[in-house]
């Protein structure tokens, strides 16, 4: 799965992949949601903007506690996805993983 | 501007330079204006080895539309309805290339311009054109002639900051960038410069000059490394079309431009997003130093960005 972290207006976003393994999780996650929200979240558009994801079986993004998958929109009210992807971030973010993670506490 | 690219190679870039001056985009504009029997869609005429076409396509949001010509097109392309016409202006076209660019691209690297290249370019063209010709759809009836005059998209303002200084502001014009083609590939840089690079363009990169540091002082080297000014410091009217650009930072982390248009507000493009004049609170922007910014705190300095000024 590849996963973008969509936050920087002029350097270009972070973008890694998620092997099978830890892809798992998150695909378990992703079909657990259930609860429809009425509309996608409206992005901003400086600073965090969420996760994009992208795999054969699915292409979505998660942002704020919404999480929008294959056109339809559920919410995520512990933004447990949006904590899982926030995790898989490479070391090489750490300092930008820290920073997600206080945003994320912030709008909880 | 225009960017020329003549599709030839397989593995190495294609020959590519850009057509600054004013003049000599509304030329070449106008040639296929007059004859858009001989413009074809890019792609659209032969797709094998060696010549295929030259493709032309604007990279700036305000070059003024020709009636009926849509960019980017092909000349020289097997997919006109009239060939031999668009071998011809593909051929012009060809002659004009400059043996050694004033505005240095990344093809440039494995692909300089030079004369032999240009005479390469030309005898590859004869080679396609000798070849069996594709069935032809039915010829669409020539549209009408471009209108002459001054490009309404621009206009020159002073630039009540500075005692002398001029700048020009264009018309507001999102639909350019909000593409699929378009806006993953450029940023707030391309925005605010009005350059679609397509390569999510960096402050100081097109000149071995670029930062990793996100703070106002860095990033204001970077970008003047690529030809930007500060404000007031007045450029002349042979840099035309001269933007008026605003740095702000998140501080640590990242930049953001915003470039003035011709309504009065500011337009800027945060990243992959779409090109856009509101700011975080879906107000129209007029002021970048006191619009809503998100995390992006520091408000750094304006400056002008003249033809000259390359980024990629």
């Amino acid at each position: 799965m590849r996963v973008e972290l969509d936050i920087f207006s002029g350097r270009p976003n972070p973008v890694w992949e998620l092997d099978a393994q830890a892809a798992a999780p998150l695909a378990a996650r992703l079909a657990g949601l259930s609860e429809h929200a009425p509309r996608a979240v409206d992005l901003p558009d400086l600073g965090y903007r969420g996760f994009v994801f992208h795999s054969d079986a699915c292409a979505g993004r998660a942002c704020r506690g919404s999480v929008d998958l294959n056109g339809t929109t559920f919410r995520d009210p512990a933004f447990a996805i949006e904590r899982l992807l926030v995790a898989s971030l490479p070391d090489a973010w750490h300092d930008l993983r820290m920073l997600v993670e206080r945003i994320l506490l912030l709008d909880e | 501007m225009l960017r020329i690219e003549i599709d030839m190679f397989s593995g190495r870039p294609n020959p590519t330079w850009l057509i600054t001056e004013d003049e000599d985009v509304k030329r070449v504009l106008g040639m296929a204006g007059e004859a858009q029997n001989a413009v074809a869609k890019p792609g659209e005429g032969y797709t094998g080895l060696g010549f295929r076409e030259v493709r032309i396509a604007t990279i700036v949001d305000d070059t003024t539309a020709v009636r009926g010509l849509e960019t980017p097109f092909a000349l020289g392309s097997s997919g006109a309805s009239d060939a031999k016409v668009s071998n011809e202006i593909a051929r012009k076209l060809i002659e004009t290339m400059p043996v050694r660019s004033e505005v240095q691209l990344l093809e440039h690297a494995l692909t300089p311009l030079d004369a032999k290249l240009r005479d390469v370019a030309l005898e590859w063209m004869e080679l396609t054109a000798r070849m069996p010709e594709p069935s032809r759809s039915p010829s669409a009836p020539p549209p009408a002639p471009p209108k002459p005059g001054a490009n309404p998209l621009i206009s020159t303002i002073h630039d009540a900051k500075c005692t002398q200084c001029e700048y020009e502001v264009s018309k507001f014009n999102p639909a350019f960038w909000n593409t699929s083609a378009t806006q993953p590939h450029n940023n707030c840089y391309n925005y605010a410069r009005n350059w679609r690079t397509n390569t999510f363009a960096q402050p100081g990169r097109a000149h071995g000059a670029m930062t990793s540091t996100m703070a106002c002082n860095t990033v204001t080297t970077a970008a003047m490394a690529d030809g930007l000014k500060h404000r007031c410091d007045c450029l002349p009217v042979a840099q035309f079309p001269r933007r008026l650009m605003a740095l702000v930072i998140a501080p640590g982390w990242d930049y953001h431009w915003y470039r003035h248009q011709q309504e009065g507000f500011w337009g800027h493009k945060p990243g992959g997003t779409a090109a856009r004049n509101i700011d975080s609170n879906g107000v129209v922007i007029t002021n970048p130093e006191t619009c809503a910014r998100g995390p992006y705190t520091n408000f750094c300095s304006y400056f002008y960005a003249g033809k000259s000024v390359v980024i990629n």
